[in-house]
């Protein structure tokens, strides 16, 4: 059994690795060697949401939470304030530790080749993928082939008037595959994105900024790491002035986005500073952060600055901000723009509608960020070995893991902007927590053996310590404001944490207690009216799922839905009640009356 | 199915004046130009067309046909309005002649059904349409009305608005880590009103039951009283068997009358003696005083000819906490002994003198009707609900008074606040029949500046 995963950026890893571990004989195809698992963005991994799919990513044997632990260099919960079900881990990460460990992880996997080429196209016979083509002319064959090429379909850098064709700054784009793949009958959509400036560290005033340092007592990422994380940098805070904004105002025509030379679709949750300051006019200064690269590198990320503008006025951008108005510019921000496949042309395995055993993953479904590509990675390379193998397809629902909301958002809805998961997506927010990843997804893991069996026993045994301290709190009583209460009562009241709680216990309740654990813990007594509501959810939407709706249903004869409502139902065709509700502008109205009318066909007829 | 036209009778089956038949649907002209002599092929709109309805050149009866032309008519299709007379013959002659034409029948609630898959109105609407048709009194149906415009659906709109206001900000302060707390006093002072709406709405559910159902008066007293005679006195016919046998109303019968538009249920019980020895009679009193007990009001007879007894002061008793009236029935026979008893045991009361018989005094029992229909009356409402409609808005008024508490205290995490939003929301939804999932993340995007 032969995959072939083209390109090995943060989806294309996961996948080869999956691939190769389950058995599989892996090609992974990258076009320059040395950028493996580059970063090519911020230098960092997880956060709200993010952080949540690294665990999952984690608890299923993927790879980035321990490159993310071994690389860290500031480490931080976020929302650490607010409940469980939101906190969220992210790492601040030597982009040059980061992919030298992942570069020298997969060379050492068994099964598993790198190799250094460009595809030109993938071979197809028979409705079925059974090869690909490298620009130097050879051929490999592969029962399966995955493709996971971010952003270098026919990428386009923009700077100022500048326009030069690469995947990212200056490495080549893949116009053949790109060609290829809208010659194989794809719909794309052109997106954008972009990057800020690095700045030279030593030409940067830091008095000037508020320090942002990790957290005192950092916890890394993944189960798998032994040795105790460090925080080794500060990240700092600061303010553009009402000076960035006249410049930026005096300067749009020379932006591509506002020129008109961009059609690409770009993400209004990572706005560049043109965007901004035309999108929010009353304000007159807007933060940022800086970001080291890492250890042995002056490089700083400077992290809210990103812009498509000349670099004549990326300069005077900086000019105008107390602290960096001496920095010295190493790399210029830039935006780029690519082709991604329409993601409604997949399934829920990210395997293509049209052409058997070949997947999509990542950046070029149309997602964006590095943990976003890597939960894809991790799912299409699983599938394109379980489906050789003739096993069940391996779907997670959404209430059973962010990566399911994910990829079912992607596949049933479609994108028109690049997708960023937030745990506001979640119809079940507070069953999918960090704090219950490995209760969630692991036994998967376990099974398609990803994970082996002596890590799965150690950490199901601290889940039933879990467990078990949560039956303890049932047992214990303790007087609180004159009444007697169990202290799984107090744990419920909003204004008690577990902290407060062995507080007023006066003893520790959980010996070598960690955050998992807390939260945990927290998390099953203060949410559980809440989940039960959202499990009876589940059952209703199970309802709905049964509830097919005839393959030729002519959704022009029911009236009462929109033409536009109308059109999308008739691209989509969802085959039960369940999958049109998720089409975006499918509104539980609107099922309504798909509803009524299937009854009243059936009752007519 | 290919021409899915639809029509019915709208009027009730029977003989009368007029029957209306609607149709509704794409071959509506063709029907009404098929099947009439002169309606034009360019009708106008809402105009009334007397004509006759032909059938093969034979005239089947004179009409008045009016079409309504899509979007503006009431099921957003091209519809007609066939007025005709009511005769069953004739009626089901012309429906013959309109299914011929392309047309099926329309099942039940399907015009109103079409109505709000065509946006002509919300959930809340549609029901209330058929409430209409179903409403039991004047003063319900001019109620329902209010629902009908929207009333409860515009509460609804607004108060959806406020909670995705508030669910931008909970969420924002979630997604990008703003450490902040929920202190949008405007939109909290606005849920608040909307929440004190829902109370007082919530609070008159008990009224929407009475609107339906009648206010439901029991005719209480000892065996031979005089019950029967006030109940078929008060319905104006005899339909109870009145004799001087005593306890031949074994169980009970209940009618429904109106007073100033608002119904009645107006039950007579059986006689309710403890020295009845029939099994049947036992259970007959034991289920007198269960209606008691339900009742919203009682009317409580003595009888002037006869010595109080126990049964006497059982009834008086068991009626204590009810709206009620006490009278003594056959004060044309009295005793004045047993007039003076009477007053001296029951020395709080006001106690009117009657006689059924002979219609002496009778006003009293229509004036406490009266008084009972108008403490409803004064009631500050202008709009009901059913009972899909209540259970959704108690849930409602729970989960905004979880939130509410939970922005005053403070000490919730937001996203269980969040939760809330996401619930009342939901519940709005399944009221109105609406919803957009995505409509708080694009919120976020445009009221917010997002940073990192």
């Amino acid at each position: 059994m032969k995959v072939i995963v083209i390109g090995a950026g943060h989806a294309g890893i996961e996948a080869a690795y999956a691939a190769s571990k389950m058995g599989a004989e892996t090609t992974l195809v990258t076009i320059h060697l040395e950028t493996i698992a580059q970063m090519s963005c911020n230098p960092s991994i997880g956060g709200i949401a993010k952080g949540h799919l690294v665990k999952e990513i984690d608890a299923m044997g993927g790879i980035m939470a321990r490159a993310a632990d071994s690389t860290g260099i500031h480490f931080k919960i976020l929302n650490r304030s607010k409940g469980p079900a939101v906190r969220a881990t992210r790492t601040q990460n030597d982009k040059v530790k980061y992919r030298d460990f992942m570069k020298s992880f997969l060379e050492r996997c068994e099964n598993l080749r790198v190799y250094q080429s460009i595809v030109s196209e993938v071979i197809i016979k028979n409705g079925k993928v059974i090869g690909v083509k490298f620009v130097e002319g050879n051929e490999l064959i592969a029962d399966a082939v995955i493709i996971a090429c971010g952003t270098f379909l026919d990428g386009k850098i923009y700077i100022g008037n500048v326009i030069y064709n690469a995947g990212r700054s200056n490495e080549p784009s893949s116009t053949h595959l790109a060609e290829n793949i809208k010659d194989l009958g794809f719909k794309t959509i052109r997106l954008k994105t972009g990057t800020p400036m690095r700045l030279h560290s030593d030409s940067i005033d830091w008095e000037k900024f508020e320090p942002q340092p990790g957290d005192d007592s950092p916890v890394p990422f993944s189960i798998f790491t032994k040795f105790k994380v460090k925080n080794r940098i500060i990240c700092y805070l600061g303010h553009t002035t009402p000076k960035v904004k006249q410049i930026v105002n005096d300067n749009l025509d020379l932006s591509p986005l506002f020129s008109g030379k961009i059609e690409g679709i770009g993400p209004r949750y990572c706005p560049s500073i043109e965007d901004k300051i035309v999108k929010f006019p009353f304000r007159e200064r807007h933060h940022f952060y800086l970001e080291p690269e890492g250890l042995n590198n002056k490089e700083i990320y400077a992290n809210g600055l990103s812009t498509s503008l000349p670099v004549q006025i990326q300069k005077e951008i900086l000019k105008s901000i107390p602290g960096l108005n001496k920095s010295v510019m190493m790399r210029p921000a830039y935006a780029i723009e690519y082709d991604a496949i329409v993601p409604t042309q997949l399934n829920h395995i990210l395997e293509s509608k049209s052409i058997e055993n070949l997947y999509f993953a990542g950046q070029v479904n149309g997602t964006s960020g590095y943990e976003e590509a890597a939960s894809q990675g991790l799912v299409a390379g699983i599938n394109a070995v379980l489906k050789l193998r003739n096993k069940d397809p391996f779907i997670l629902r959404r209430d059973e893991a962010y990566t399911g909301v994910l990829i079912d958002d992607i596949v049933t809805k479609g994108i028109d902007e690049p997708y960023r998961l937030f745990t506001s997506r979640a119809e079940f927010r507070l069953q999918l927590r960090e704090d219950n990843a490995f209760e969630r997804v692991s036994e998967y893991a376990l099974k398609f053996g990803l994970l082996d069996n002596k890590l799965f026993v150690r950490e199901m045994r601290k889940l039933k310590k879990r467990k078990d301290a949560i039956n303890k709190l049932k047992e214990t009583k303790l007087k609180f404001r004159n009444k007697t209460y169990t202290i799984y009562h107090l744990l419920k009241m909003p204004e008690i944490d577990f902290e407060k709680l062995e507080k007023l216990n006066g003893s520790k309740i959980l010996k070598n207690k960690t955050l998992t654990d807390v939260s945990y813990i927290e998390a099953n007594v203060k949410y559980e009216g809440y989940i039960k509501i959202q499990n009876d959810e589940v059952k209703r939407m199970g309802k709905l799922e049964r509830t097919k709706i005839p393959e030729h249903i002519d959704y022009l004869k029911i009236d009462g839905l929109s033409t536009e409502v109308k059109q999308k139902l008739l691209k989509n065709r969802p085959s039960n009640l369940k999958d049109a509700l998720k089409i975006s502008g499918v509104t539980p109205a609107a099922i309504n009356a798909i509803s009524i009318y299937i009854t009243l066909k059936s009752k007519i007829l | 199915m290919d021409d899915d036209t639809i029509a019915a009778l709208s009027t009730p089956l029977g003989r009368g004046g007029i029957a209306l038949i609607r149709v509704s649907g794409q071959n509506t002209l063709d029907i009404i130009n098929n099947i009439s002599e002169k309606v034009p092929k360019k009708v106008i709109p809402k105009r009334a067309y007397h004509t006759f309805i032909v059938d093969k050149l034979k005239r089947i009866d004179e009409c008045i046909i009016t079409f309504y032309k899509e979007p503006n008519s009431y099921t957003g299709e091209n519809v007609a309005e066939i007025s005709i007379h009511s005769n069953p013959f004739i009626i089901e002659e012309v429906l013959g002649l309109i299914l011929k034409n392309n047309a099926r029948g329309a099942l039940p609630g399907e015009f109103t059904y079409r109505a709000f898959k065509n946006g002509k109105m919300d959930l809340i609407q549609a029901e209330s349409v058929n409430e209409l048709i179903n409403a039991n009194s004047k003063y319900y149906a001019s109620m329902k009305f209010g629902n009908l415009e929207g009333k409860l659906s515009e509460l609804m709109k607004k108060l959806r608005g406020n909670l995705i206001g508030l669910g931008i900000k909970i969420e924002t302060i979630i997604e990008f880590e703003e450490d902040q707390f929920l202190d949008d006093i405007d939109i909290i002072y606005e849920i608040r009103e909307s929440l004190k709406i829902i109370e007082k709405i919530l609070l008159n559910s008990r009224f929407t039951e009475i609107l339906d159902k009648g206010l439901n008066v029991v005719i209480a007293g000892k065996v031979n009283v005089g019950k029967s005679s006030l109940f078929n006195l008060l319905l104006m016919e005899d339909r109870s068997i009145i004799s001087h046998i005593p306890g031949t109303t074994r169980d009970f019968i209940k009618e429904k009358i109106h007073i100033n538009g608002l119904p009645f249920e107006i039950t007579d019980v059986a006689g309710m003696d403890k020295e009845v020895t029939g099994s049947i009679e036992k259970e007959g009193i034991k289920r007198s005083y269960e209606k008691i007990k339900k009742s919203d009001a009682v009317i409580f007879m003595l009888d002037a000819s006869r010595e109080l007894n126990e049964t006497d002061l059982n009834i008086f008793n068991s009626t204590k906490c009810k709206e009620r009236l006490v009278v003594v029935n056959k004060i044309d026979i009295a005793n004045k002994k047993i007039l003076k008893q009477i007053r001296s045991n029951f020395m709080k009361e006001k106690i009117y003198e009657i006689s059924v018989k002979k219609n002496i005094n009778i006003d009293v029992i229509f004036s406490f009707l009266n008084g009972l229909v108008n403490n409803i009356k004064n009631r500050d409402i202008d709009f009901i609900v059913n009972y899909r409609q209540m259970n959704l808005l108690k849930r409602l008024d729970g989960y905004l008074k979880t939130l509410i508490n939970m922005i005053k205290t403070k000490k919730s995490n937001a996203e269980i606040i969040a939760e809330e939003i996401r619930s009342a929301i939901k519940v709005i939804a399944e009221l109105t029949g609406d919803i957009s999932n995505d409509e708080i993340l694009n919120g976020i995007f445009s009221k917010f500046c997002i940073g990192k």
